[in-house]
């Protein structure tokens, strides 16, 4: 088995944002993620077609969740928020990219986090979804443990 | 942390409308460099499952084709012992994982097939990268990557 191998059993994958219809002028219904038992975690964030840009795209945290999709009194995390220089908002032009945030998960981070993401009022709207890939401090030895329906390894 | 500054990305199925009954259009991906790509797939509301989820290779491709693509042998979810999930309902991944040695082509993508029934889903490639580490995000195929401190 190589290296590369290894690294992806290595990680965990959670939907954020599940592939939804347009959005325009309205948020994302975003999955809270509990962040005990991880080291970090990446944030990637797909952007369809779109005609506006984002109005919203942070990530908070907290240490209470009040239900799946919602923080109790979630605080911004410094650093996570796409609208704070040098980062910018994802712009009416960033059709077929990705943008990505990865947090460190130590220190006085809380336990929760959850992706704040809203698309802007235009004509159409954007079309989005996103992924969480977290390191787990457990090695899951299983694809549900992975987050995954399955987990396809091709032979090297 | 570093482990995902040393990869590249890109979209292999934008988040889109209804993919009822298409055949949408997918965006392949250069492994030169890579010593593995995975590509992460996520199914939303899927009323059935795709009737078709596979990655192909081949040695020419444009952004969103392949010259004469082959299957890559397991990497077929039509296969046993996988499946074509995704009638279940909302929120289902699946991963598939290529290494990127011996005879594997240069490009890869996913060739993807809907049914007749309500289907939302978007794949992201996520390439490892074997000698250089890509230091920009521009790089890394993001449009940007903020990195917290920790």
């Amino acid at each position: 088995m190589s290296l590369s191998e290894l690294t992806a059993q290595k990680l965990r994958y959670d939907i954020v944002a599940s592939p939804v219809a347009i959005k325009d002028n309205t948020g994302w219904t975003c999955n809270v993620l509990d962040m005990n038992g991880y080291d970090s975690v990446t944030f990637l964030f797909s952007i369809g077609a779109t005609d506006i840009a984002m109005a919203a795209l942070k990530v908070q945290e907290s240490d209470t969740a009040s239900s799946a999709t919602a923080l109790s009194t979630g605080t911004d995390i410094t650093g996570a928020d796409f609208s704070v220089s040098p980062a910018t908002l994802p712009a009416d032009s960033a059709d077929n990219t990705i943008v990505a945030v990865t947090i460190p998960w130590r220190g006085l981070r809380k336990r929760y986090c959850l992706l704040v993401a809203t698309a802007g009022n235009g004509t159409s709207g954007t079309y989005g979804s996103c992924i969480a890939v977290r390191t787990p401090a457990v090695i899951p030895n299983t694809a549900t443990g992975r987050g995954l329906g399955q987990h396809l390894i091709v032979t090297g | 942390m570093l482990a995902l500054q040393k990869c590249k990305f890109g979209i292999a199925l934008r988040p889109q409308a209804d993919l009822t009954g298409a055949t949408p259009t997918t965006y392949t991906f250069d492994t030169n460099g890579c010593k593995a790509v995975h590509l992460l797939i996520t199914c939303g509301t899927c009323g059935t499952p795709p009737t078709t989820l596979k990655v192909q290779e081949a040695d020419v491709a444009t952004s969103t084709a392949l010259t004469n693509g082959t299957d890559v042998p397991l990497a077929d979810f039509s296969v046993s012992p996988l499946t074509l999930a995704g009638s279940t309902g909302t929120g289902i991944q699946s991963l598939v994982t290529i290494p990127i040695t011996g005879a594997r082509k240069r490009y890869l993508d996913l060739s993807a097939v809907f049914a007749a029934a309500a289907s939302f889903a978007s794949a992201v490639w996520i390439g490892e990268v074997m000698d250089e580490a890509p230091n920009t995000a521009a790089k890394r195929g993001l449009g940007q990557h903020a990195i917290v401190a920790g």
